[in-house]
């Protein structure tokens, strides 16, 4: 489904020096997989998954989308992704329903077609207390529930999640996981990057470590914690970063 | 480009922005409210003060060659009771004070002229500038020239003459169009200026909010999500500005109109006639309003969207739109002077050509090919800054970046060390120092030519730009280049600096052809020229003109503004930005385009050599030697070579300019190689 080639971006730094944001990058995401992206903040994570939803124009390597180049018609090939970031906000001053049909007319979708997808998500999502409510006197758990209606309003095949969980509860992270959860099963492939390490082990079926714009290590959580030898993928991480053994002291904590 | 994709876009931006109260309060609200009430106030003012001259009298000073004369005189002057003839002890300076309103000088005796029957002359002094001193020239003239027609008639009637017979011409005055006239000049003066505002006003808000707005709310990321392209959005963002924009300006014209036409009669019987004359009639009107407003619409909504696009928030989208609408503002006062008709150059100047189309309209007419000509080019600059705008949304340095805000304090310690001004930061600076040179520099170089303008480079322009860095404790090597170059940069500075000031005054010679430089403002000028001519002075006026200059100038346009603006966008750009506000600068449209030109070999030299020191170098050369040679300090045989019609033409010679081609690639290729090395 999705195939990144030694992805690389690079922004013009201080100094006019280039700085690298990320860096070489390889990955493959197939159908009903969902593959997490762990690292610290500014490791790069966001701007791959930007690349990776074709918003921005990777400066080496290449991007396919079921086989498709990302380079040729980027514009045209972001119907098959459906994408969310903490910066991806709802307009305040329109109602979930006026939301979803803007967005659908955006994905060309039909009249008729949009008013149908609307109320299978209504169901989906229980959106039907607040379909006419402007979205700025919704609650946070209810605007997330309308921007994942919104990500998946056009059926996409790709999922690419920047922190979705950011700023949820407990109860609406859990509702998140359960329909990423499903997505995967459904045939969607995701990626998605995530802070909660815990979460990701419990969700993704295989995850990927950056670091300083270079993905250092990927494969299935069991795997890479069995190889360095850590109880968890959070001390796999601290120690694949640093080289230190955590492993014992990342348990207790 | 996809319709259907246009038209949702469209819409989705209308729906937000009605459904908006502060927006709608900002667009049309407050305009409707705020204009109408300043526009009364002043119009009553103005009609309030020109009433008083109607029914006011006349203070005339009378003075006759004989004192016998007055009593005779006297009466032809009061007669009409309009006039009251004074006394003072020294009229000129009374006149000059306003507390007369005109000197009616007789030059002989009565006796020997009038009644010798030979031609008596008066000489009337008044002030051009004193609306009561050209009543009161305007009724004596009128007085006299009755009396002497009287006179006229008696004598050939004395003589068994038919006064018809001589008098083969006679002329009365009847002010038919009087009211419609008042009303036109009133319009003509005001409706340019407040249409070009208005409009620009209404562009403002959705401009701003559309963009920066968006970007602020963070939606924008999930637009650019869509398989929208960059065009697409820029084309339905700027189609909903455009909108919002001619609606604003629509229901502010309609208000102010309204406004003109009901409360003025409260104050003026004769203009409330005049204005339901226009509007029985408002079609040609309309069409000049209609012709003008849609291409200035367009191009002031792309303008100010393409300047939002650089902007990461709504206030700092709305710092950067000030010093546009300075230049918006800008061409009402070009259109202000004297004599300025709609040639064909002024067609393509975009903004002066509106407001001197509809100068022209309210004149007598504007032809309808002037018209299009003016639509045309309006329209060729809107689209090709929408393509810009479109141009910039396809960066992502532009769309998806985040950039840290400064706080706002007064305390130093509120600030980290930094190496680094953004754009906006320089801008805003900018924008300070010109408030301070518009306000104050203006005055003191007024009152005070040369100290005047020493205190306005050190105090107004160096001063501020030292203090705000030392606040916000800048690193002044970094956000300055206040750091040595090699030597070899300041050989290529001296050799762009010499090329530049053969070129600058080429062009000037050129520009003299299409835009001449009006008298008054060259007299200005000599009064820099006018100290004495002994080395002390000289010496004076060389730290003055040019070395002062060059040295605060380059820390504010080379040093804060390029390196600001070099960190956010590529290096030419940045190059031509600084040069155009090093123009704007000089606060002169005939110093606008020499200046903005030189402005670019110094960024060039300052961006290259790392250091603002070669362009203070370079600049300072500059100066010099058009001082030098205006001064003809320069040996006569120097300075006809370089220039053979004398420096004041700038017209320069054949082998100057082979002289400025040949150093310019030399001072290119030095700095270029030093930079490699």
């Amino acid at each position: 489904m999705l195939e990144a080639r030694e992805l690389g971006k690079a922004f013009r730094g201080r100094g006019g020096r280039p700085f690298w944001a990320a860096r070489g990058v390889t990955l493959s995401v197939r159908p009903g997989e969902v593959f997490g992206l762990i690292g610290p903040n500014g490791a790069g994570k966001t701007t791959l998954l930007r690349m990776i939803a074709l918003m921005m124009r990777p400066d080496e390597g290449e991007i396919y989308i079921n086989g498709e180049s990302g380079r040729e018609f980027p514009d045209r090939l972001r119907h098959r992704i459906g994408f969310a970031s903490g910066n991806t906000r709802l307009y305040g001053r329109l109602t979930p329903r006026e939301t979803l049909f803007f967005f659908g007319r955006l994905y060309g979708m039909g009249r008729q077609e949009i008013a149908r997808r609307i109320e299978e998500l209504t169901g989906m999502f229980d959106l039907g207390p607040f379909l006419d409510a402007r979205c700025e006197t919704l609650s946070t758990g209810q605007l997330q529930r309308v921007s994942i209606a919104r990500v998946v309003l056009h059926d996409p095949p790709l999922l690419v999640l920047d922190e979705p969980a950011n700023g949820l509860d407990v109860l609406t992270s859990e509702s998140l996981f359960r329909f990423i959860r499903a997505a995967g099963r459904r045939g969607t492939a995701v990626i998605l990057s995530m802070h909660q390490i815990s979460a990701i082990e419990n969700l993704c079926t295989r995850v990927g470590l950056m670091h300083e714009g270079i993905l250092i290590r990927q494969g299935i959580p069991a795997e890479i914690c069995r190889e360095t030898r850590q109880p968890d993928l959070q001390s796999a991480f601290i120690h694949l970063v640093s080289g230190e053994d955590v492993g014992d002291r990342g348990r207790r904590s | 480009m996809n319709w259907r994709v246009l038209q949702t876009l469209f819409v989705k931006e209308m729906l937000e922005t009605f459904r908006d109260r502060r927006t709608l309060f900002m667009m049309i609200g407050l305009p409707v409210l705020l204009y109408p009430s300043v526009l009364l106030i002043g119009a009553q003012v103005a009609l309030l003060r020109q009433e008083r001259i109607d029914k006011g009298v006349s203070r005339v000073y009378l003075e006759t060659a004989s004192l016998l004369d007055m009593p005779l005189i006297r009466p032809w002057l009061e007669a009409s009771g309009k006039i009251s003839v004074v006394y003072t002890i020294m009229p000129r300076a009374a006149l000059r004070d306003g507390e007369i309103d005109l000197i009616a000088t007789v030059k002989a005796p009565l006796s020997e002229t009038f009644f010798a029957r030979k031609p008596l002359a008066v000489e009337l002094l008044y002030d051009v500038t004193e609306q009561r001193s050209l009543e009161a020239l305007d009724r004596v003239d009128r007085l006299l020239k009755d009396v002497a027609e009287r006179e006229q008639r008696r004598r050939l009637e004395e003589r068994g003459i038919d006064p018809s017979e001589v008098m083969p011409l006679t002329v009365s005055r009847v002010d038919l169009a009087g009211s419609a006239k008042v009303a036109g000049s009133i319009l003509g003066a005001l409706l340019p200026a407040l249409l070009i505002i208005i409009t620009a006003l209404g562009a403002f808000y959705p401009a701003v909010d559309l963009t920066a707005g968006e970007k602020e709310r963070g939606t924008l990321e999930t637009l650019l999500s869509t398989p929208v392209t960059r065009s697409e959005l820029v084309t339905g963002k700027f189609l909903a500005v455009f909108c919002l924009a001619m609606l604003t300006a629509m229901v502010n014209l309609v208000a102010q109109l309204g406004t003109m036409y009901v409360f003025l009669g409260q104050v003026s019987e004769t203009l409330p006639a005049a204005f339901s004359a226009l509007l029985r009639n408002p079609l040609p009107l309309l069409a000049v309003i209609l012709a003008i407003m849609v291409p200035m619409a367009l191009l002031l909504s792309s303008l100010m969207m393409a300047v939002c696009l650089f902007a990461r928030s709504f206030r700092e989208a709305q710092t950067f739109l000030t010093p546009v609408m300075l230049l918006i503002a800008a061409p009402a006062l070009i259109a202000g002077m004297p004599g300025l008709r709609l040639t064909p150059f002024w067609t393509f100047v975009p903004v002066v050509n509106a407001v001197l189309a509809f100068k022209e309209a309210m004149l007598g007419g504007v032809l309808p090919q002037d018209l299009f000509l003016v639509f045309a080019s309006t329209l060729a600059v809107a689209l090709f800054v929408l393509a810009c705008a479109a141009w910039l949304f396809q960066r992502e340095e532009i769309t998806l970046a985040d950039d840290p805000v400064l706080p706002l304090s007064w305390r130093r310690d509120a600030y980290p060390p930094r190496d680094f001004l953004s754009a906006s930061h320089a801008l805003g600076i900018f924008g300070g120092v010109m408030v301070l040179i518009f306000y104050v520099g203006s005055l003191l170089q007024a009152y005070w030519p040369l100290p005047g303008l020493l205190l306005t480079e050190w105090i107004l322009v160096l001063a501020p730009v030292l203090g705000v860095l030392w606040l916000v404790r800048a690193d002044f090597r970094a956000v300055l280049g206040w750091r040595p170059a090699r030597l070899s940069a300041y050989v290529a500075a001296v050799f762009l600096g010499i090329g530049a000031f053969l070129a600058t005054a080429s062009f000037g010679a050129l520009q003299e052809r299409f835009l001449p430089i009006p008298e008054a403002y060259r007299e200005a000028f000599q009064v820099f020229f006018t100290a004495g001519r002994d080395p002390v002075s000289y010496v004076w006026l060389f730290l003055v003109v040019a070395l002062s200059p060059a040295l605060c100038e380059e820390v504010l346009f080379r040093g804060v503004l390029l390196r600001g603006f070099a960190g956010r966008f590529p290096a030419w750009a940045a190059v031509l930005l600084v040069s155009f506000l090093f123009g704007l600068f000089h606060l002169s449209i005939f110093r606008f385009l020499p200046t903005a030109l030189l402005g670019i070999p110094l960024a060039y030299i300052a961006l290259r050599s790392g250091s603002v020191f070669p362009a203070m170098l370079a600049h300072a050369l500059v100066n010099a030697l058009a001082l030098a040679f205006s001064l003809r300090i320069m040996p006569e045989p120097v300075s006809l070579w370089f220039f053979p019609a004398g420096p004041e033409v700038s017209q320069v010679s054949l082998g100057a300019l082979i002289l400025g081609a040949g150093l310019l690639p030399l001072g290119i290729a030095l700095l270029e190689k030093g930079r490699r090395a």
